[in-house]
């Protein structure tokens, strides 16, 4: 007789705060879902996800609950697709840049595949046509050019430097 | 990420190369090329990993590119004219050659890319060359047939060869594009109007390798 999995299941994040949330929720992060399949008699404790502050689990939980109620609504797509719509946007509006990097991370690390193509799909939106030193800036690159080689990129393909849109950062 | 974290280090580069391939403008994947030696990596291999030697084959400029003109998906591979003899000292090393073949494919889909962007409708001839014959030169020579207007100086203003008894002998006009590499919408063509001429019966149009013919209706 294997064990049934417990219908609520307990994450406890990096900073040590503990989420209880419903299996079909739980189940919606890759990471948890593989270790339960991998261990099917899991008991009940809290599965750390040493990765992921509290702050992101927390978006991350609502993000499924979404998701999870708009596809247990089923047919009426057209009205669900738009309002899935609506909440991306509106998550990546409330993120600002270091939030929505540190987001990514987490998603990529529960492997949330549809949570991470909004993302990221939100960081491009971010990046295109900016500026080579609010990229650097965006994702915390350091330059390791030396300047003679950085100048010879530039100059080589001056074109793509022209026009780009002031630094808003 | 204030503690100067490398993004893309971080993430797999999985997740990286998507973030990458939802841009749609070329000129943004050139400019991040400059943003550190590890993204021009990136940007030009589409790395497996951050070591350079494992090297996928495929440039994500060129998969921009294709994705903007499928057309070029039957192109097979691409080369420049100059500039290749360089670092041939260390050519013993295959992984090497990838890289600087990778980079050559770069710069060609960069040059590319911004040639089929940037470029605003203008003429494409650069001059006309020669007719194959010319009845009365200059005054109706090939030179005449770039003049837009009809007349000029109270002069009709045309090309015309000295004719041929047999009407399935051609007559050709050549001329030079402005640039190697051209897109071209539109042909003017504009068989002249008048007593005593003998209008072409069709015109075949032939640009470097392509044939291709154009049945012109006169009125």
């Amino acid at each position: 007789m294997s064990t049934t999995v417990p219908k609520k299941i307990t994450l406890r994040t990096a900073d040590n705060h503990e989420f209880e949330v419903d299996e079909a929720v739980a189940m919606e992060l890759g990471t948890v879902k593989t270790f339960f399949d991998e261990n099917p008699d899991a008991t009940d404790e809290p599965i750390p996800l040493p990765n992921v502050s509290s702050k992101c689990l927390s978006t991350i939980i609502e993000y499924c609950k979404f998701h999870l109620s708009l596809r247990a609504r089923g047919n009426d797509s057209s009205s669900a697709e738009e309002e899935g719509k609506v909440y991306d946007e509106e998550l990546i509006k409330t993120h600002d840049n270091e939030s929505l990097v540190e987001l990514i991370l987490a998603v990529n690390y529960l492997n949330i595949k549809d949570m991470l193509d909004t993302l990221n799909q939100g960081v491009a939106d971010r990046i295109k046509n900016k500026s080579v030193e609010y990229v650097r800036r965006f994702f915390g690159i350091e330059n390791d050019y030396t300047p003679e080689e950085e100048a010879e990129i530039r100059a080589q393909y001056e074109w793509a430097f022209e026009g780009v849109d002031p630094d808003d950062d | 990420m204030k503690n100067g974290l490398d993004f893309l280090n971080l993430l797999n580069c999985d997740v990286s190369l998507k973030i990458l391939t939802n841009l749609e403008d070329p000129s943004d994947l050139v400019r991040f090329s400059a943003v550190s030696r590890s993204w021009r990596q990136f940007v030009i291999a589409d790395f497996m990993s951050f070591q350079w030697f494992v090297v996928i084959e495929n440039g994500l400029l060129k998969h921009l590119c294709r994705r903007m003109f499928p057309q070029l998906s039957r192109v097979d591979h691409v080369n420049e004219l100059c500039g290749t003899a360089k670092g041939h000292a260390e050519a013993g090393s295959s992984n090497f050659m990838e890289w600087e073949a990778l980079k050559r494919e770069h710069r060609i889909y960069a040059f590319f890319a911004r040639g089929c962007l940037s470029f605003a409708p203008r003429e494409c001839i650069y001059e006309a060359i020669i007719a194959s014959s010319t009845d009365n030169d200059p005054e109706e020579g090939i030179h005449n047939t770039l003049e837009p207007r009809d007349r000029v100086a109270r002069r009709a203003s045309y090309w015309s060869s000295k004719g041929q008894s047999n009407p399935a002998v051609p007559e050709t006009l050549t001329y030079r594009l402005c640039a190697d590499l051209c897109v071209i919408t539109e042909i003017n063509v504009r068989p002249f109007q008048g007593n005593n001429c003998f209008n072409f019966l069709l015109t075949w149009f032939h640009l470097s390798s392509i044939w291709f013919y154009i049945n012109l209706k006169i009125f």
